[in-house]
């Protein structure tokens, strides 16, 4: 790209620390902008950092989320200003004036190291939020352990000295002398390109709903309480217990819908994550305690999204969940047990009693208390709802041209939809922004690396005290003097604080003065602090890759508390183990490939115009492949979104903009014929010959209608879809007077061998019924359904339908309805689960609500680009929950249909993560390989293909010679290959078999002394 | 390639535990591709019966050592001291390796490590899977491809037999019908009517019941006629 002056900022202003602002600050800085995260709580995370688990995978939340707030807090060209709020915007797209009043935190950044001594000894108890109440905090503190900043920060309304004038202990504990009750806060002026809000959610408060007893039964929590129940480090240690007497209860509630889908009470939406949470809550709470009966109580199960149906399923059948459709509306507790009782109706209308141990309410999601405020700072409007205003068309731009918008602020949404949506703001910024890239960004200039060839380890080894937590049960002192004398060691010391400013200028004074070649520091986890002191190794000359770290924190003083003889001889051992590995390090060099600034974009729909305009916009060039000899996809068929959008004139539009654009090339009626390369150089070729070279490509292949053969659509005229019904009601032609429309739902979908939701469909019917009462009242319109997928702020639909006078039949997969034809008409025969008797009715139209296939394409595509797909053949992403339109090899992206159904403006939102993902590829010069990679040995190699079929990301290959061979770049380090190969042909750098053979020598010299 | 297991550890400690000097030789072909005696195994083997002699209170030193195949002579070389410092060599090779290495060790025993099983392919990372038997007289030609010798329980010339059952053998629901692959095969090879001449009873002298085998190629041991009586019985 060339660098002219840009009038606009390089640098964004990021108001929010959740993962959907983490996902859109990082995207960000990868790609050549400088960031400022403003952050109202002491520290970032959001919501996600309180969840104990995440559905499917059941992976620990913490642990997904905590890499990334690691990354995000040690970024370069992040900042994080917390506890801060924005006051005032001035300006516009391209040139912000913003300022921010950062609140006074009393603890001083520059000299904290986060060891975390002045809250251990703080005298004053608070009630936890991060517990959720459930536990208690300390008036000086961090709102979690994995907290980033770690800074403590002092909750000046519980702290004895700023209450009684009397204390101070926390100052007095401080070795560093951070502590500063002086602290005013600052107020900071900032200038910025663009503004991304992502201010997150609060949830509902269901003390509101007195008839639940929450706050006055004991036993009745909120959803996200029992999150930390669940948790293994949260109040309870991960037992299932109750809070009125720590038994465990034997049958737990969980009541849907609290504080949602109730326009009289609470909140009109649907609050999307419910039904899934619910579920998953069940299924963990029975992973705690085999014992636990769970009922879900609940009015629809909306299990929307891809691979929700199944989960569910598997909740009832491997877990034994039993959902029960009944709204509660009053709970009970029985003053003597503390049960609780809750009265239903069952299926066939007779009142039941039923006690439960514990009751679990899931509580929806809503804006932020203070969110008309805050929309009034920025300057945008809300919707009716306080959710910050946007179409389905524009689904992360708000009103204020420059301002975007991610995550539960536009609307409630899942994980995953979040951090979408974060890549999506990053891709509009990107667009916007894109001629000012790399014009704010700081880079960190390193010495030159010093040679070490042919010398002798020369090993400094530095042992922390981390103030208390690890002196207070390690004797630091004999750790030094026990390993001071071991074979390469020529220097040993203690440090207070390893990781402070001061620590780590003697440190590269003492590699210097001592002409170290080895460093090993004995302090806490490699998770936070080994990249800070590669770093400084780094400074001093060192190859970084010249540095180990014992972790005699968390694996040592922490597990060992009061067991000061034994935990001393361990760490020695510890240090021990590492000492003999950095005996046998090598210095590694950082390969560095250069990338080629072209995207690839296969799929001419809406989700590949939206992605190629994006990366054009961003200023790169981009190749657009469409099979068919128009662009448009699948849009070409629809007329008006849910929400009244023309989708007509907006897809010419983007057509238009396509094929306009001077930086994008449409190939059309091409396929993809072969590829190859990796990250920053594939080179593909398509079925009209051209070869295109590029750094990154956008899987976007789209999907399919289902064309049914169900309930005799191929043999009457008066079976159609609701596609055709669309059609017909643009046509102009209105129904008649007393004409009926009946629909079915999920034809096609929800059943086997399609066992998933195509989300679409109720809003598809609901949309058409709506149409068609809006033309004639009096026409009749029926759904039969399973279950009304109405999610978000599409519940207004739904409920405009019903008040249009739309009839909703429920029906069930083992009792489908009947259809047969009569002269001119149709009879539809069902069963009604509320009278409890067939219903039959004689309809003109019976209209289908046909599913969402992928494209027959995606299965060829994706063996090309080794694309895995899901049991259905829609495109497995990385990870689920954290990288949702990334593939796990690199420079490889999806996004809509052929991802899995999604509504427009939720394919949009992908096509824009994907491109925004993508550029944070194509926007760099070159991408820098880790050193710690595996190394093959050709020599030792039998080509068995046991690593090829095991690794990952494709990084062993078989070549021209039909032999295995080893591409570095593509490679991880995780070493899989090296585990399975059976000649030793993979070593690890930095984990190679000498060196842990080294490291287990060296834990059993030290045990037979 | 040959397909083989590792014996449990119990069952070679007990073929073992009484020699001092033990010798663990891996074989670096088939047995490592399966992951079941290279060099690697062999490594593992050996510190495992390290710990295994420490525990019993055994004095007892293992050592391990590999070559490329243990089927043929040269390669034995460079280990063959090795071998006859030992009291047993635990040879990690199928049997071929095994009984080759019996012979050239001459006073020392060599002892089996693993079970050989079958030749088979790998029909995905750690499966592996049998699909021809050796029999000495091939017949795919004629079954589409599929070995019933190999792959059908009974080893029926025609089949299926009544055992069949969508698409699976009566012996076990995780075991295909080779017959109905065969059949499947031949529909979509178009040459289904083959399937209605009859085949004669298999001559199984070819194979491991008509004795030892033996190839031999003249065209490369030329030089010294074979001797009469020996000569080739099946191209194998």
């Amino acid at each position: 790209m060339n660098k002219v002056p840009s009038k606009k900022k390089g640098s964004v202003l990021v108001v929010g620390g959740g993962i959907g602002g983490m996902q859109a600050a990082l995207d960000l800085a990868d790609s050549g902008f400088r960031v400022h995260m403003v952050q109202r709580d002491p520290s970032i995370g959001g919501t996600m950092v309180m969840l104990d688990k995440t559905f499917p995978t059941g992976d620990c939340s913490m642990c997904m989320i905590s890499p990334k707030m690691v990354e995000v807090g040690r970024h370069l060209n992040i900042d994080i200003h917390s506890p801060a709020e924005v006051v005032s915007v001035e300006g516009g797209p391209g040139d912000f004036s913003v300022r921010v009043r950062v609140a006074p935190r009393y603890v001083d950044p520059d000299k904290c190291t986060g060891c975390g001594d002045c809250e251990a000894k703080c005298p004053k108890k608070v009630s936890s939020e991060f517990e959720q109440g459930l536990g208690v905090r300390k008036a000086i503190y961090s709102l979690f352990p994995q907290a980033v900043p770690n800074t403590r920060a002092i909750d000046r309304k519980n702290c004895l000295y700023f209450m009684k004038g009397r204390c101070r202990i926390c100052e007095k504990t401080c070795k560093a002398g951070a502590i500063n009750f002086q602290d005013e806060g600052k107020e900071l002026e900032l200038n910025v390109g663009a503004i991304i809000l992502c201010p997150g959610l609060d949830r509902y408060d269901a003390r509101a709903r007195g008839e639940f007893g929450l706050g006055r039964w004991k036993n009745v929590v909120t959803s996200v309480q029992f999150e930390r129940i669940l948790s293994a480090s949260g109040p309870y240690k991960g037992e299932v217990k109750r809070p009125s007497d720590g038994k465990h209860p034997k049958k737990v509630a969980w009541i849907q819908c609290v504080g949602s889908r109730d326009p009289h009470n609470a909140n009109p939406w649907c609050s999307s994550v419910c039904c899934m949470y619910a579920t998953k809550q069940a299924i963990i709470a029975r992973e705690h305690d085999s014992e636990i009966e769970q009922t879900i109580f609940y009015m629809e199960m909306r299990a929307f999204g891809k691979d929700f149906d199944k989960y569910v399923e598997r909740a009832k059948n491997d877990y034994g969940v039993r959902y029960q459709r009944a709204m509660i509306s009053v709970i009970r507790e029985d003053p003597a047990t503390g049960d609780l009782l809750l009265r239903y109706a069952a299926e066939d209308g007779k009142l039941v009693d039923e006690t439960f141990g514990m009751v679990v309410l899931s509580v929806g999601l809503e804006p932020h208390r203070d969110a008309v405020e805050f929309a009034g700072t920025f300057g945008i409007e809300t919707n009716s709802y306080r959710f910050a205003k946007t179409s389905s068309i524009e689904p992360v731009r708000t009103t204020r041209d420059g301002i975007f918008v991610t995550g539960t602020y536009q609307g409630p949404k899942d994980i995953p939809e979040t951090v979408m949506q974060g890549s999506a703001v990053a891709g509009e910024v990107m667009a916007l922004l894109g001629e000012a890239r790399g014009t704010e960004t700081i880079t960190k200039e390193f010495p030159p690396e010093r040679d070490l060839t042919g010398e002798e380890p020369r090993t400094g080894v530095f042992v922390c005290h981390c103030g208390i937590n690890i002196a207070s049960t390690v004797q630091v002192e004999k750790v030094v003097e026990a390993v001071k004398d071991l074979p390469g060691v020529v220097y040993a010391t203690d440090t207070l604080y390893a990781c402070s400013q001061d620590s780590q200028e003697m440190l590269k004074k003492i590699v210097r003065e001592k002409n170290l070649n080895r460093v090993v520091v004995a302090s806490c986890t490699p998770r936070t602090h080994e990249l800070l002191f590669q770093e400084t190794i780094r400074d001093a000359g060192m190859n970084k890759y010249l540095f180990d770290l014992a972790d005699i924190r968390e694996q040592c003083s922490w597990c060992h508390m009061g067991q000061k003889e034994a935990a001393t001889k361990k760490a020695i051992r510890i240090v021990g183990m590492a000492i003999a590995k950095a005996n046998l390090l090598e210095p590694l060099k950082s390969d560095a490939v250069g990338v080629t600034p072209v995207a690839l974009v296969v799929g001419g729909g809406v989700a590949g115009m939206t992605a190629a305009l994006s990366l054009a916009d961003q200023g790169f060039r981009v190749s657009l492949v469409e099979k068919e000899k128009e662009l448009g996809g699948l849009l070409r068929n629809l007329r008006h979104t849910l929400e009244g959008d023309d989708v007509r004139e907006f897809l010419k539009g983007k057509i238009d903009e396509v094929r306009a654009h001077e930086r994008i090339k449409v190939y059309n009626d091409a396929e993809v014929a072969k590829t190859g390369g990796f990250v920053g150089n594939f080179e593909t070729t398509l079925t009209t010959g051209d070869v295109i070279k590029h750094g990154a490509v956008i899987l976007a292949t789209g999907g399919m209608e289902y064309q049914p053969d169900e309930y005799l659509y191929n043999d009457s005229d008066r079976v159609i879809t609701q596609r055709e019904l669309e059609g017909r009601i643009a046509s102009g032609k209105s129904p008649g007077t007393g004409e009926c429309y009946v629909m079915i739902q999920c034809v096609g979908s929800r059943e086997e061998p399609n066992q998933y939701c195509s989300r679409i469909c109720c809003q598809d019917a609901i949309k058409n019924a709506i149409a068609l009462k809006e033309r004639n009242p009096d026409a009749q319109v029926l759904i039969l359904y399973r279950d009304i997928r109405t999610y978000g702020l599409r519940e207004d639909y739904y409920r405009r339908a019903r008040d249009l006078g739309v009839l909703f039949v429920r029906y069930e997969i083992d009792n489908k309805p009947l259809v047969e034809s009569l002269d001119n008409r149709l009879r539809i025969r069902t069963w009604d689960y509320m009278l409890n008797r067939e219903l039959t009715m004689d309809a003109d139209w019976l209209v289908l609500s046909t599913g969402l296939r992928p494209h027959p394409t995606t299965g060829k595509t994706g063996e090309m680009f080794k694309a895995a797909r899901n049991p259905d053949g829609y495109f497995l992403e990385a990870h689920v929950k954290l990288r949702p339109v990334d593939f796990p090899g690199e420079g490889i992206f999806v996004a809509g249909l052929a991802h899995a159904p999604k509504n427009l403006d939720e394919t949009i939102s992908q096509a824009l993560a994907a491109a925004g993902r993508a550029g944070t590829v194509l926007s760099r010069k070159s991408l820098t390989v880790s050193g710690i990679v595996a190394k093959h040995n050709r020599d030792l190699c039998m080509s068995c293909l046991s690593c090829v079929r095991v690794c990952p990301f494709d990084s062993p290959y078989i070549d021209e010679e039909g032999r295995v061979a080893h591409n570095e770049i593509k490679c991880h380090g995780c070493g899989i290959c090296a585990g399975i190969c059976p000649a030793k042909a993979f070593q690890v750098n930095s984990f190679r078999d000498d060196q842990i053979l080294a490291m287990i020598d060296a834990a059993m010299a030290e045990g037979k002394k | 390639m040959i397909v083989g297991t590792q014996k449990p550890l119990e069952e070679i400690w007990d073929m073992i535990k009484g020699f001092r000097k033990v010798l663990v030789l891996g074989c670096n072909t088939c047995v490592a591709i399966c992951h079941a005696g290279g060099g690697k195994e062999a490594e593992i083997l050996a510190s495992l019966l390290r710990m295994k002699a420490s525990l019993s209170g055994v004095e007892t030193t293992v050592r391990h050592a590999a070559i490329e195949r243990q089927c043929e002579s040269e390669f034995f070389e460079p280990v063959m001291d090795e071998v006859r410092a030992s009291d047993v060599v635990l040879s990690l090779a199928c049997g071929v390796g095994v009984n080759f290495l019996a012979d050239k060790a001459g006073d020392i025993p060599a002892f089996p490590g693993i079970d050989t099983a079958f030749f088979g392919a790998v029909e995905k990372a750690g499966i592996f899977k049998e699909l021809c038997a050796g029999c000495g007289g091939c017949i795919l030609h004629l079954t589409g491809g599929i070995c019933p010798v190999a792959r059908c329980s009974k080893s029926i010339m025609n089949g299926p037999c009544g055992g069949t059952s969508d698409g699976k053998c009566e012996i076990s629901r995780d075991v295909d019908c080779a017959w109905y692959l065969i059949v499947e095969r031949m529909k979509k090879l178009g040459t289904l009517e083959k399937l209605f001449e009859i085949q004669p009873p298999k001559d199984w002298s070819t194979g491991l019941y008509g004795g030892p085998r033996k190839v031999v190629l003249e065209h490369i041991t030329a030089p010294e006629p074979p001797e009469k009586g020996k000569e080739s019985q099946g191209g194998m």
